[in-house]
């Protein structure tokens, strides 16, 4: 075929980037209903605290170090430090060596690919987008968010449980004025929970698990539609789904407030008390 | 580095002035400038200023060599001049090429214009006037492999005022345009009086997609957003001898967007167009319907930036000052309309034609709004569905825009040319964002005459008058009267006066709006300074509007081309 023809395929090239359309059903995800149900306020905030996701798997023989690394920053600063174990990637991945326990969680897996995390054990503070894989260095992290001469909102918590479903209500009081949307994530971590770990290379069969982060996560919840300013105070109440797999009097529920970049300016927990 | 291009660029325009062969090339080019002094005035309207001095201005220098082409355009917008958008404010190089012609291939990198047909799924252009610049900085090739066939492809992203594109998250923007001319491509169709071509576009926007919340019925969702939205076009032009007929039919895939309400909705949009010319008598007909076919690169953009497509409007554009008092902004979401223009020519030495000819011309255009139902428990333009179904064939209630246009030319005289026209035009402001203002209705007379004292001296009398019922203010002040005298000397020097008179205002000022004007040209250069005051308004270029502030002050406008 002559050259010059070979230009006719050209328009094929359509076929190549097309467009995406979605059928009715996978246009819109359900988030929740406004839930009329609320429950008395029972946690409130008037510092900032630091949210602390930390990256970690059994199969990961120096996130036992990351684990005291943080235990040693709770002690010192006591309820201003929420934890989250994140057990993802190929760390996380169970195995009959370590009885098959999957610890994993798909939101777990989702942060994973999103902050491109390599490195284990890994620690991300406040969702900056910047991790830190030397266990060392990280109190001097956390200290840089605990030190900020003022923070921009204070998030009160309440929650009831009822048979498997757990009543969250919420209030975020906004003490400055923020640019863009302000959104929610709830999800639950609980403690306790026992298991085979490889520490530095020594398989460990009754490690004690804590603060790991557990799947039925309400994510990125839109705090609302219209703009807000300093002083509102925004409530709102959630119905979250209890597993079964769950020993709820170990569980904490922990709601993280974050703008439209991911970046979270400021995060809370409570007890979860069956 | 923009000094750097700015030096080049004045020793390149000063090496033009002595020469303009340049290595066996030709350096082409042309300059404007636009220059303001706008002082307060609160009678008017008419905002302080507080650099007193405001200014845009462009020079475009291209160079050809054979097959080899380039060029750049300087802009500077130091400050913008009123009701140009801030975001100009600056100065530098916006638009630099390189084009090459080889064999079937022309090939062009840098930044481009180009359309596909109407412009329906994809028109890259600048309307100076409007301060509207979507150019493309990317790549584009036109294949030409046989007689008759030519294939485009263009890839890149829009202009958006002096934003590093390459360097912001605005959507990627590709295209294949294909068009055949079945007389150039079939051989014994040659030289047939009948004449036909067919043509196809596809065009799709790549753009990261951010998460897009939305309350439905008391429920939080968050939104699937396409990443690709696409856009294919058909089209055809058939004539013979003196009838021609042209179509153009659209189609945009899913793209909620900040224009539709994000709304999953397709688009789609229909282009016909008709005429027939014998012995002095020209007919056109025309009829559009668009529904949801609003197409950005970036999906938060309103206003007039960043368009991928272009929707012509279907009604007259005027270039008497009183008859574009109420101009018709095309409507993205949805509009259909007809327009048709009649114009007939008696001969000369008839009764009706006299002895020059006489040239009469009929216009009416009318444009409504697309039949739109909600869906079945949702509310109409529910964000996060598919918004609304709509009967294509069903015209909507809503009376956008009617016009109807009468038009005499005539040569009275061998000095003394006469153009005499009639509107009567019905306004909605609905189309411009006001559903709580009432309809405008208004009938306009224009009397507009040039008397030749010989072939160097000229005098034109324009009279223009305006007759509303509607006094609310903003968009409707009562009648006005406007008279214009221009006196033009051996097409070298010109100097006009003109008042535009408000006088049917009873809700405020009966203001004068007087204006006086001094031009001159020579060769390819024309300056021209006018002094005097200039009522707010809109300026619509092909559908296409912005918002004209008052002003009162001086204007001068430097033009030169080489």
């Amino acid at each position: 075929m002559k050259t010059k023809t070979y230009y006719l395929l050209l328009p094929l090239l359509a076929l190549v980037f097309s467009c995406d359309d979605f059928e009715q059903d996978e246009q819109l995800e359900y988030l929740g209903e406004n839930v009329n149900m609320s429950t008395p306020l029972t946690v409130n905030q008037t510092e900032q605290y630091v949210l602390l996701e930390d990256f970690t798997g059994w199969n990961c023989p120096n996130c036992p170090k990351g684990t005291e690394e943080i235990n040693s920053i709770i002690s010192q600063y006591g309820d201003r430090i929420v934890v989250a174990a994140v057990h993802a990637g190929a760390f996380a991945r169970p195995k009959p060596d370590n009885n098959n326990l999957d610890l994993r969680t798909d939101y777990g897996e989702k942060l994973l690919k999103k902050y491109g995390i390599l490195s284990f054990p890994s620690l991300m503070v406040m969702r900056n987008g910047e991790t830190s894989s030397t266990p060392s260095a990280w109190k001097s992290k956390v200290e840089e968010f605990l030190n900020l001469a003022e923070h921009d909102a204070n998030i009160s918590l309440g929650v009831d449980v009822f048979n498997d479903t757990l009543l969250v209500s919420t209030q975020v009081e906004l003490l400055n004025n923020v640019d863009g949307d302000l959104f929610l994530t709830l999800y639950v971590v609980e403690d306790g929970i026992v298991g085979i770990q490889n520490d530095d290379g020594t398989i460990k069969n009754d490690y004690v698990f804590n603060h790991v982060l557990r799947n039925g996560v309400k994510e990125d919840m839109p705090l609302s539609y219209e703009p807000l300013q300093k002083g509102d105070k925004v409530s709102k109440n959630y119905i979250m789904k209890i597993d079964a797999g769950w020993v709820i009097d170990n569980c904490k529920l922990v709601a993280i407030l974050t703008k439209s970049n991911g970046r979270a300016i400021q995060v809370n927990q409570i007890e979860i008390n069956g | 580095m923009r000094r750097l291009l700015l030096l080049l660029v004045m020793l390149v325009s000063g090496f033009v002035v002595h020469a303009q062969g340049i290595f066996g090339g030709k350096v082409t080019g042309n300059f404007q400038w636009d220059i303001q002094a706008s002082r307060e005035d609160s009678i008017i309207g008419a905002e302080k200023v507080d650099e007193k001095l405001l200014n845009n201005a462009f020079a475009n220098i291209n160079y050809v060599n054979g097959d080899f082409s380039a060029g750049i355009r300087f802009e500077a917008y130091l400050n913008p001049i009123l009701g140009f958008d801030s975001q100009y404010k600056g100065a530098g190089i916006p638009y630099r090429f390189a084009s090459y012609k080889k064999d079937y291939l022309e090939i062009t990198v840098g930044n481009y214009y180009e359309q596909f047909g109407n412009g329906l799924v994809f028109r890259a252009y600048e309307e100076r006037n409007l301060g509207l610049d979507n150019a493309m900085d990317g790549l584009r090739v036109v294949a030409r492999p046989l007689d008759g066939i030519s294939i485009k492809g263009v890839i890149g992203k829009q202009r958006y005022y002096w934003e590093d594109i390459w360097d912001s998250d605005n959507g990627l923007v590709r295209g294949l345009d294909a068009e055949v001319s079945l007389n150039d491509l079939v051989e014994s169709w040659k030289n047939s009086s009948t004449r036909m071509t067919i043509g196809g576009s596809f065009v799709s926007v790549y753009e990261q997609a951010q998460p897009k919340y939305v309350n439905i019925g008391g429920s939080d969702y968050r939104m699937s957003i396409p990443e690709n939205v696409g856009a294919a076009a058909f089209r055809f032009d058939f004539s013979h001898k003196s009838f021609f007929l042209s179509a153009e039919y659209a189609q945009k895939g899913q793209d909620p967007n900040a224009v539709n309400g994000f709304i999953y909705r397709k688009g789609n949009a229909l282009l016909l167009k008709t005429s027939y010319f014998i012995k002095g008598l020209a007919i056109a007909l025309e009829a559009k319907r668009i529904d949801n076919m609003s197409f950005k690169s970036k999906r938060d953009e309103t206003g007039n930036m960043l368009n991928v497509n272009y929707l012509p409007a279907i009604t007259r554009q005027h270039s008497y000052s009183l008859m574009a008092m109420y101009p018709y902004a095309t409507q993205l979401n949805g509009e259909m309309g007809i327009q048709a223009d009649v114009m007939y020519k008696f001969k000369k030495n008839t009764m009706l034609g006299g002895k020059y000819g006489t040239e009469v011309k009929f216009n009416y255009s009318r444009v409504h709004s697309i039949d739109k139902q909600p869906l079945e428990g949702y509310a109409l333009n529910q964000a996060g569905t598919e918004g609304y179904t709509s009967d294509f064939f069903k015209v909507g209630d809503e009376l956008y825009f009617e016009e109807v246009n009468f038009e005499i030319n005539k040569k009275l005289t061998n000095k003394f040319k006469l153009n005499l026209m009639y509107s009567y035009q019905s306004f909605n402001p609905v189309a411009f964002g006001h559903p709580e203002q009432q309809n405008i209705y208004a009938n306009i007379f224009v009397a507009d005459g040039l008397y030749k004292f010989n072939r160097k001296h000229s005098l034109r009398t324009e009279l223009q008058w305006l007759l509303t019922e509607q006094n609310y203010g903003e968009w409707a002040k009562g009648d006005w009267l406007q008279a214009t005298l221009e006196y033009n000397f051996a097409g070298k020097w010109f100097f006009a006066l003109s008042d535009q008179w408000n006088y049917g205002n009873e809700n405020g000022d009966k203001t004068h709006y007087y204006n006086v004007s001094l031009g001159s040209t020579y060769n390819t250069t024309r300056v021209s300074i006018s002094y005097g005051k200039q009522r707010d308004g809109i300026i619509c270029i092909g559908g296409v509007c912005r918002e004209v502030p008052a002003s009162n002050g001086l204007f001068m406008t430097i033009t030169s081309s080489f």
